[in-house]
């Protein structure tokens, strides 16, 4: 009984000290404790982002033609240890830009935000083994309310689905997601697409792969989405019902 | 459906030889014959007098599914889900006590992609709307598949099947799960529903000769079903390859 009330009387101590720590940190004796959000004003922010995402995934919907640069390394490095010498730096040949252009094609699903496009490509396709946008690509986009983020579904010509989770940031969503095997565990990718209002569409895909812990090899796919004659992005197709 | 419960009860059957285990100090000769004792004494002088009756032999097999893992499979499964189907089945919804049944119809087409190949599917299916006593809306009580789309893919990761499906309001649901033999089975959280909710998607897809994929997704909330999608999905044309009829122009 005794312990018990020293318990609440030392309890009471602590929250009078903390409440006066508190009041005194700024000298104006205003508290500068942030009072956290209600569970209203959380309900409210995530609503209000999930409509800015919706609004956004609209300006994907188009016909657009991409031009832009692939720039993949070589992944050839080379570190030289010299007998009784420390070792010389690392040196890897830079990766080689190369023009790359196609078709993206992009409906929305029904009345929805949705959006499904396919991406052709007029490279030619240099690895089979390797996740990229040589070939056609399948991209489906929708989001994910109770996060909110935007999911990222791509279906690649081998079948393979590789699934990202983006967050939006002001007129750009940023996907980040690790590499498909076989690359490894030191893979990333992350893509971020910049779609603000009336402009082109810039769509950034950097796959970042560490070779030996050390050097950071990057493929990096740089493209614009241009309006393409035949349909205008400003209106809108969907899916027909 | 009958394939896929016949796999659920061989997955079980491990599970069946433990519960058999347990019980088994119940049989053994010295609790038998106590168990007997105890019975004989508690049974009617009729029922004792009749002569002692023996069970027939029970046997139990059970092996261990695993999972399917081999990607060249994994494929060919999804190669069974290529086609145009027509849509039938229901949507049930209620927790058990009160449960509400509506008709399903509907139509679907799943498209090759590349050579693999990848699928993609268009449906449009509907139900006839049902809405709370207050005329609120329920979850599941509309449909929003009118249209959706889905696309299922390998999972290189895992070794299984990822798959990701965007309604008519541009909602995304996704999972990833493995192939039980004729069976892809995926679980992931519930899109819209708070709390501990589970989507569980069941899909039976046979050989290409088959011409009934049926599915069957169930939304449960704390192991309490809110939800169940049950779609039969009757071809009526064979596959066509996406990659050529929806490449854009170049």
């Amino acid at each position: 009984m005794i312990r018990g009330a020293i318990s609440v009387a030392s309890m009471a101590a602590w929250a009078v000290l903390l409440v006066s720590t508190a009041a005194s940190a700024d000298p104006r004796g205003v508290s500068t404790v942030h009072e956290p959000a209600t569970p209203e004003q959380v309900e409210a922010r995530r609503v209000q982002t999930v409509r800015d995402m919706q609004t956004w995934l609209r300006r994907l919907t188009g016909r657009f033609r991409y031009v832009g640069v692939d720039e993949v390394p070589t992944a050839a490095c080379i570190q030289i240890k010299p007998k009784g010498r420390p070792a010389e730096p690392m040196k890897c040949q830079a990766g080689r830009p190369r023009d790359a252009e196609g078709v993206w094609d992009c409906v929305n699903i029904g009345k929805g935000s949705g959006v499904h496009c396919v991406i052709g490509s007029t490279a030619q396709r240099r690895d089979p083994t390797k996740p990229n946008l040589d070939g056609p690509t399948m991209i489906l986009l929708g989001i994910d309310p109770d996060i909110p983020a935007i999911r990222y579904m791509q279906l690649n010509e081998d079948g393979i689905a590789a699934e990202y989770l983006g967050h939006l940031r002001g007129n750009a969503v940023i996907f980040n997601a690790p590499c498909i095997p076989p690359e490894g565990n030191n893979c990333s990718i992350e893509i971020k697409i910049t779609a603000p209002t009336g402009a082109p569409i810039h769509w950034k895909f950097d796959k970042t792969r560490l070779v030996f812990d050390e050097y950071r090899s990057t493929q990096r796919l740089n493209f614009e989405l241009l309006p393409s004659k035949q349909d205008q992005p400003d209106k809108p197709r969907e899916l027909e019902q | 459906m009958s394939r896929m419960l016949k796999l659920r009860a061989a997955a079980g059957a491990f599970a069946s030889i433990a519960v058999l285990w347990a019980l088994l100090p119940a049989a053994t000769p010295a609790a038998s014959s106590s168990a007997d004792q105890q019975d004989k004494s508690q049974s009617s002088p009729a029922q004792a007098a009749k002569p002692e009756q023996e069970l027939d032999e029970i046997i139990v097999n059970g092996h261990r599914i695993k999972a399917n893992r081999d990607p060249v499979q994994i494929l060919a499964w999804l190669r069974r889900l290529l086609g145009k189907y027509r849509y039938e089945g229901y949507v049930e919804l209620g927790d058990g006590s009160a449960t509400v049944r509506q008709p399903v119809t509907g139509a679907g087409d799943c498209v090759a992609f590349g050579a693999a190949p990848g699928v993609h599917c268009t449906i449009q299916v509907s139900w006839p709307e049902l809405r709370g006593p207050n005329g609120e809306a329920v979850p599941g009580g509309t449909s929003t598949l009118m249209p959706a789309m889905v696309q299922y893919g390998l999972d290189p990761d895992r070794l299984g099947v990822r798959y990701m499906q965007v309604d008519n309001r541009g909602m995304a649901e996704r999972g990833n799960g493995y192939l039980w033999g004729d069976v892809l089975e995926t679980k992931s959280p519930c899109v819209g529903i708070a709390g501990n909710c589970q989507r569980i998607t069941r899909i039976e897809a046979h050989p290409p000769d088959g011409s009934l994929i049926e599915m069957q997704v169930d939304i449960e909330k704390d192991s309490i079903r809110l939800m169940r999608y049950r779609f039969e999905m009757h071809r009526t044309a064979s596959a066509r390859s996406g990659t050529e009829s929806q490449k854009p122009d170049k």
